[in-house]
């Protein structure tokens, strides 16, 4: 057989679907090419689609804003009234007086003058100090300053990274 | 270039303490050893090494990691920094007695007023875990914590719920950046002691602690949100409907709050969550700028790439 005629069967097989029976290279093609259809019809069988279920919003997982307004006073309430319950009774297991002991609790909390005066006395302290304590307190200021400063630069991945 | 900017205002801040140092008075020296001591006629400043106030004293008495001890008198206020103050059968303080990091104790302890009314009630031996005065200061403490925490979600829950998730996805930054950020206000508060001479120095002492405890307490109501939302967060909607008393970010943030503040009664232990909480929270106020996610600084170079488009 010519090669042109091959050619052309192998442009348009269906319009020369005589020519195989002349020519042994192409029925060769010709029987590959059935063959694999045929395997391949045998294996590819179409995926039962699973029936759809009806959609419950009551399982789907919960967003972060979700509900996220309500207030929880029962808890809110029943809690402090537990813990002011136990400390007053620790205070005056140790002989204190409840009241002494809450003001001396809620005042620790609050900041001091005399946190001031500490500051003043480590200033007036610090004057007194050798050079080299100088030089130290300045190096660290401004080197944990600048690392400071580096790792504030890095954006919050937060919510964009997803929980 | 940008290393060269942030650097600027560091190295102004630290030469003009410097010189600050420098300028100012300083006073005639006398004896001392391993560290140092000023003294000009009306008091005594020590750096760093024990003292001993063996005949009378006009004047202050300010030690800085150094402790004293007192055998006279002084006629004046005894302020001591990192060291301990030992108050003999004679010593007389006609002033106040102000130690911090340290405790005052000997003969003379017993007899002096001021340290006589602070013994009922003395926050040194809240980390006293065989006496119930600390169990009892700690559960005011968290009544405290607790008043906050319900003001705070109910004004700030968004941003409360953005710090917290934040914290969750980046845990290590946070730490890392809280332990960063502690070191820093340490070291800004002795820079800033140095210029507390100044008028400038007070306001912005002030102003750093305000910032200081502002960050702390937002910082420890986000680590309670973390937590509860850990522990008792609804995951899907019919738990959430269920739910009928921890409810939305109160909720999870006094479940965290209880959880933490029982931790916290577990001798030694207990203090070391706490302050690991402490620097993961400030870590995550300041990641989040307070829950607002902008970034503190503007990004020249991000914003240029936006405009190119």
């Amino acid at each position: 057989m010519t090669d042109s005629s091959c050619r052309q069967f192998r442009g348009d097989p269906e319009a020369f679907s005589t020519h195989p029976e002349s020519c042994v290279a192409c029925a060769g093609i010709l029987e590959e090419i059935t063959q694999f259809d045929r395997e391949f019809a045998a294996h590819a069988t179409l995926q039962e689609v699973p029936p759809l279920e009806p959609l419950d919003s009551r399982n789907l997982p919960v967003a972060s804003w979700e509900g996220a307004s309500e207030r929880a006073w029962p808890l809110a309430v029943l809690g402090a009234l537990a813990l002011v319950f136990l400390a007053v009774i620790l205070f005056l297991l140790s002989g204190i007086s409840p009241t002494e002991g809450f003001r001396a609790a809620l005042m620790s909390q609050l900041p001091r003058f005399e946190l001031f005066e500490i500051a003043s006395v480590v200033g007036e302290g610090l004057r007194a100090a050798p050079l080299g304590v100088h030089v130290l307190i300045l190096v660290g200021f401004t080197v944990i300053n600048l690392i400071f400063l580096w790792l504030l630069r890095r954006a919050p991945r937060g919510v964009d990274a997803g929980r | 270039m940008r290393v060269v900017k942030a650097l600027l205002p560091l190295l102004a801040m630290s030469l003009l303490v410097l010189s600050g140092t420098v300028v100012l008075p300083t006073f005639a020296s006398s004896s001392g050893t391993g560290g140092s001591a000023t003294s000009d006629g009306r008091g005594l400043i020590s750096f760093g090494e024990d003292v001993v106030i063996d005949s009378d004293m006009v004047g202050d008495v300010q030690v800085v990691f150094g402790s004293v001890k007192v055998e006279g008198r002084i006629d004046g206020d005894l302020l001591v920094f990192g060291g301990d103050v030992e108050l003999g059968p004679q010593a007389e303080v006609s002033g106040e007695i102000v130690t911090y990091g340290g405790t005052v104790s000997g003969a003379g302890a017993r007899s002096h007023p001021g340290l006589a009314e602070q013994a009922g009630v003395s926050l040194a031996r809240m980390n006293d875990w065989r006496s119930p005065i600390g169990y009892a200061l700690k559960l005011s403490f968290l009544v405290v914590w607790l008043v906050a925490a319900v003001v705070l979600s109910m004004t700030s829950g968004r941003e409360l719920r953005a710090s917290s998730i934040e914290l969750r996805v980046a845990p290590f930054h946070a730490f890392g950046l809280g332990l960063v950020a502690f070191t820093s206000f340490l070291l800004t508060a002795l820079v800033l002691a140095y210029l507390l001479s100044f008028v400038i120095g007070l306001p912005l002492l002030a102003a750093l602690a305000v910032f200081a405890l502002m960050t702390k307490i937002y910082g420890m109501i986000v680590v309670f949100h973390a937590v509860g939302s850990l522990i008792a967060a609804p995951r899907t909607r019919e738990a959430l409907q269920k739910r009928r008393w921890v409810r939305g970010d109160m909720g999870l943030v006094l479940v965290g709050l209880l959880v933490l503040g029982l931790v916290r009664m577990i001798p030694l232990v207990g203090n070391l969550v706490w302050i690991a909480a402490s620097l993961f929270g400030v870590g995550v106020a300041l990641a989040t700028k307070f829950g607002r996610r902008e970034p503190w600084f503007l990004m020249r170079g991000l914003e240029l790439r936006v405009h190119d488009r």
